[in-house]
């Protein structure tokens, strides 16, 4: 077999371009799953029953459709109830509405086990509501499910591929046009796992190094 | 500090019965009873982190949980709690220490972001009273790297940063192993000295002789005897505070 690593070398620029969307895709979404997840979760451990219900089912009809099928209701289903999106919107809400459900739950899971003793000596201490949640209950839920939101982060690196079915031109799309121009699938396609496996390894190095420091700042349970 | 009539249930369970408990500032009170007499319940009930379900709190004439209005008396937002609770301090068991904070932040947190004190008046502060439990060393240490003595030391001075009027211990040293209790209790000790108002729950009865002015001791969530501490532990009016204390000798 000959490897045409030339067309590799010559294509650079698209697979550059690919990946680049790739990752500001991933970054943007990431970010404003992270808010949007940080906010869910505060209904999601609501004291009313109705509330949290409503919250739980918003989040597990998030969590439990094909990151795919979720694509196609976005991008070929929201326009016959007339809202046409292009596809960067529809890539975008997609990969928003999907994580958003799964960082709620992340989140809403860290608080879960959040020791009982560290509420009640915020309360003791003055604190309530707004500043309770973000001075003393988020930095501690968002340090024990770091290695959660990391894993989640890859997870949604890799579904962020299936976007290339609705034409988003992100390193799938580019190595699929790359292989489709020249007949090179197996250098278009090992060149983009490779390209793939650089960018969660990176991930994966951030996530190392926040590991450090959360063995810092956290107590041992015992 | 009062308490009148207080009574707290958990479910069916009657925890405590008929609260009357009254104590003058600068006392240093010492609650002792068997484990399950209600002992620590009777203190959360104080800084409403258990809200009793009959009965009523003051601190300084002031109704906790409850405020007065033309109509009656309506409970109190969280906000107003909050405040009132900046009033009384807290010492747990498990120390509550915020572990994302280093010893240091531990105790300006509250001065700086509840009661918004000027930050460089809070950390001068803050460094004295770390001098004061003996960690000035341990200022920027977070608490995984602190023993369970220091974090409790922490944790007093962390109360102590709010100015409170009462300052309640909840088995402060029942956590610590055996050799870190003293360091503890010597810091508790330095308090009571001071003057500041302490209701301290213990099983020390060593301390509660020593440093106390009162003692209360409670069963199955009822007062059976109040006394001074020397009346307490020469001549215990009742059987049952006899029977505990001969379990301590």
């Amino acid at each position: 077999m000959n490897v045409r690593l030339d067309v590799i070398w010559h294509e650079l620029p698209q697979f550059a371009i690919g990946l680049g969307n790739t990752v500001w895709l991933c970054a943007v979404s990431m970010t404003l799953s992270l808010v949007l997840g940080g906010l869910l979760m505060v209904p999601l451990m609501s004291r009313h029953r109705v509330v949290r219900g409503t919250a739980q089912a918003i989040v597990d009809g998030g969590r439990c459709v094909p990151f795919l099928l979720l694509t196609y209701l976005v991008y070929f289903a929201l326009p016959s109830l007339g809202l046409t999106v292009d596809k960067w919107s529809a890539a975008l809400i997609t990969l928003v509405v999907y994580n958003t459900a799964y960082m709620a739950e992340i989140l809403r899971g860290g608080w879960a086990h959040l020791p009982a003793g560290q509420t009640d000596a915020a309360h003791a201490f003055g604190f309530t509501g707004l500043k309770l949640f973000r001075r003393i209950i988020l930095p501690q839920v968002l340090i024990a499910v770091g290695p959660v939101i990391g894993n989640q982060l890859i997870q949604l690196i890799k579904d962020s591929a299936f976007l290339s079915i609705i034409t988003v031109p992100e390193l799938t799309f580019a190595a699929n046009a790359v292989q489709s121009y020249y007949f090179v699938p197996f250098e278009s396609f090992l060149f983009a796992t490779l390209l793939y496996w650089a960018l969660c390894g990176g991930v994966e190095w951030l996530v190392h190094r926040g590991e450090k420091y959360a063995s810092i700042v956290r107590l041992p349970r015992d | 500090m009062e308490l009148r009539g207080v009574v707290k249930r958990f479910g069916a369970h009657e925890v405590l019965t008929d609260i009357d408990l009254q104590i003058m500032p600068g006392e240093t009170v010492c609650i002792l009873g068997p484990s399950g007499s209600g002992k620590s319940t009777l203190l959360r009930c104080i800084n409403w982190l258990e809200r009793p379900d009959k009965g009523l709190v003051f601190l300084h004439g002031t109704r906790i949980g409850y405020r007065f209005t033309a109509t009656g008396s309506v409970p109190m937002t969280d906000r107003e709690l909050a405040m009132l609770r900046t009033r009384i301090g807290m010492v747990f068991q498990h120390f509550n220490l915020w572990p994302h904070l280093t010893a240091l932040e531990n105790i300006i947190e509250s001065p700086l972001h509840v009661l918004r004190r000027p930050r460089g008046e809070v950390i001068a502060e803050a460094e004295q009273l770390l001098e004061k439990v003996g960690l000035a060393d341990k200022r920027d240490a977070y608490p995984a790297f602190l023993s369970g003595g220091q974090m409790q030391r922490v944790a007093i001075a962390r109360a102590l940063a709010m100015h409170p009027d009462v300052l309640l211990f909840d088995e402060a040293t029942s956590a610590l192993d055996p050799e870190l209790v003293g360091e503890v209790l010597a810091v508790m000790k330095d308090i009571a000295h001071i003057g500041l108002t302490m209701i301290v729950v213990t099983h020390e009865m060593n301390f509660a002789r020593d440093a106390a002015s009162r003692i209360v001791f409670l069963d199955k969530g009822k007062i059976v005897e109040v006394a001074t501490a020397d009346a307490f532990f020469e001549r215990p009016a009742t059987e049952r505070s006899r029977q505990f204390l001969e379990r301590y000798r």
